[in-house]
């Protein structure tokens, strides 16, 4: 066990770093940064003087261990827009974006836990078929699409809540909502077919045979198990989250690290684009991580398999 | 569906007639891919004759006609169906000219991620060993990696275009066919034809092309139908961003972007590419659901 666990720490800071340097390699691609900092009228000289001063002239190899050591110590360079630190812009971010995503998580997991156990408790009902309509449609409808209807919908036409930013509760609930049914979809028909592998199975047939009430072979015996594969996937949701708040939070203008990413983005301010999605990259990698371990506590059996 | 449920329903014995009278059309519609054909046949016609269908030049721009609703509600007219956008151009021949790049897009990066990651997880399942190892390390990787994410950085330091956008999405799809076929593959080779073949003598290409090949086409094709929705989602997300498909070239995740500036007086700009993005989504996956339960009668779920 112990092994495993160390096995999966090392396989997630290489995925770190591969991201690092896929970061790294992004920007290079990216072009001379140099032609962003210099005015029109700089001379030669002065764009040589600044590609030494920033490194720029050393080789691949060099300046990636420097991007390294730098980005270790959360140091990514100066924004080019505020010329405040990159990391700082990025982290006076965090917990707006860690709001929306925590409220967004909540309401997708209200939604799809007890709508997927009741629709696998009741297959073939009513309740079943709007379920599997749910996630259909879910699954196919465009997240920034749904959104944007909502805004129209609810802010626009009725004038019942904001049409983006941040504030009270009320400025929550459309990007959450939109956020989290997304993530919803999948949640429902995941926990729907566990639920109903789980009902099939031998000791759920034999704890109702013993004459056990409906209701405790349902929350005791069926969904506690059902649940495994759910958590399992919950890391996976995290990150659809988070990579999905880039598009969601610009849309409702919610100050968070998506909407960072897409404005810094659009001004080539690319110390920032680094630091935010490398962040965002690290939080899902860490998610993941978390899962798994947690998936090792809950199911005894994951030890065997994977010694 | 056939597989007893132990009955933790009330009275499941007792389900309506009615009910089940009304989920009828619903079990057509499951057994017989109707609706995924319509709707891609028609976005097909629409890429292929869309000169012939657009009623009007998608790019003129009429600026006394600005704004108008689409024919059935009030004010529209059916001069323009669907009704035109803030330059006065008209919304349905826009959204036929779009069809183009949908259409285009979901052939060149499915069949791209589907070539490439077959071929990957063959030489992975096939050879095993450190290759392997390499292979569905580069595979998981892959899968970490967040697509919306590192597809919005990348695409934003490449130049806009169609040529970019397959690029960009092919990289985030290629890992899913890679890693099922591998699987696939993993059996496959045991078995005694293949076995056999190599016995023979025959090289691996050819066992590759002829052996292996014609026993994952099905668990490809699948996968292939159910990424269709993923791939246009990708697209119109990148669109929307402006970083995919720009102006001129028209597409339904730009036409949503432009739309929404004048959203709060003219709702049908951000609906009708919506719609028009959900129902080829929607036709992708119901027609890979379709696909599994035909082909693989093993895989079907008990949805």
């Amino acid at each position: 066990m112990r092994r495993y666990l160390a096995l999966r720490l090392v396989q997630s800071l290489i995925t770190i770093l591969l991201v690092l340097f896929v970061v790294f390699a992004i920007a290079r691609v990216a072009g001379d940064p140099v032609t962003l900092l210099v005015d029109f009228d700089s001379s030669q000289a002065d764009i040589d003087r600044l590609r030494t001063e920033l490194g720029l002239n050393d080789p691949l190899p060099v300046q990636f261990v420097r991007f390294l050591t730098d980005a270790v110590r959360g140091d990514f360079g100066t924004s080019f827009r505020t010329s405040r630190p990159a990391m700082s812009e990025v982290f006076s971010r965090v917990p707006a974006s860690a709001q929306l995503a925590s409220f967004s998580l909540l309401i997708s997991l209200a939604i799809s836990i007890p709508l997927g156990v009741l629709a696998a408790v009741t297959r073939g009902s009513l309740v079943d078929v709007i379920a599997r309509f749910f996630a259909l449609i879910g699954q196919a409808a465009p997240n920034f699409w749904v959104g944007l209807m909502l805004i129209f919908l609810f802010a626009v036409r009725f004038g019942w809540l904001p049409t983006g930013g941040r504030g009270g509760l009320d400025h929550m609930i459309l990007p959450a909502f939109t956020l989290g049914t997304a993530a919803s979809a999948g949640l429902t028909r995941l926990t729907r077919s566990a639920m109903l592998d789980v009902i099939n199975s031998d000791y759920v047939t034999m704890a109702r045979a013993k004459g056990l009430p409906r209701r405790v072979v349902i929350f005791k015996h069926a969904l506690r198990n059902a649940l495994i594969p759910v958590v399992t996937i919950l890391g996976v949701r995290v990150g659809v989250l988070l990579s999905g708040s880039v598009i969601i939070e610009t849309i409702f203008a919610w100050p968070g690290v998506g909407r960072l990413i897409i404005q810094a983005i659009n001004v080539s301010d690319f110390p920032v684009v680094q630091a935010a999605v490398l962040l965002t990259a690290s939080t899902i990698i860490l998610a993941n991580l978390l899962t798994d371990v947690a998936y090792m506590f809950i199911d005894p059996r994951i030890r065997y398999v994977r010694s | 569906m056939s597989t007893e449920t132990l009955n933790l329903g009330r009275r499941r014995a007792a389900r309506s007639a009615g009910l089940r009278g009304a989920l009828a059309p619903y079990r057509f519609v499951r057994r017989y891919p109707i609706f995924p054909v319509v709707i891609w046949g028609a976005v097909v016609l629409f890429a292929l004759a869309a000169p012939l269908i657009a009623p009007a030049d998608p790019f003129r721009q009429v600026l006394t006609d600005r704004l108008l609703p689409p024919a059935w509600a009030g004010g529209g007219s059916l001069d323009h169906l669907l009704g035109t956008d803030h330059l006065g151009r008209d919304v349905f021949s826009r959204i036929v000219y779009g069809s183009r790049v949908t259409v285009t897009v979901v052939l060149l990066t499915v069949t791209a991620s589907a070539v490439t990651g077959t071929f990957i997880g063959m030489l992975a399942g096939y050879f095993g060993g450190p290759l392997d190892a390499l292979l569905m390390r580069a595979v998981d990787f892959q899968i970490a990696l967040p697509a919306l994410l590192f597809g919005v950085m990348l695409a934003s330091v490449l130049e806009p275009g169609l040529n970019n956008v397959v690029i960009v999405i092919v990289l985030f799809t290629w890992a899913s066919f890679a890693r099922l076929v591998r699987a696939e593959v993993l059996s496959l080779r045991e078995r005694d034809y293949v076995l056999l073949a190599r016995a023979a003598g025959a090289g691996w290409q050819r066992i590759f092309a002829r052996h292996l090949l014609p026993g994952v086409m099905n668990t490809v094709m699948v996968l292939g139908s159910l990424e269709v929705s993923a791939v246009i989602i990708f697209e119109s997300s990148l669109s929307f961003l402006g970083l995919g498909i720009v102006p001129p070239t028209v597409s339904w995740g730009a036409m949503l972007s432009e739309g929404r500036e004048s959203m709060s007086v003219a709702w049908w700009l951000v609906a009708i590419p919506g719609i028009a993005i959900f129902l080829v989504a929607l036709a992708g996956n119901l027609f890979g659901d379709w696909l599994r339960d035909t082909l693989d009668p093993h895989l079907r779920r008990s949805a």
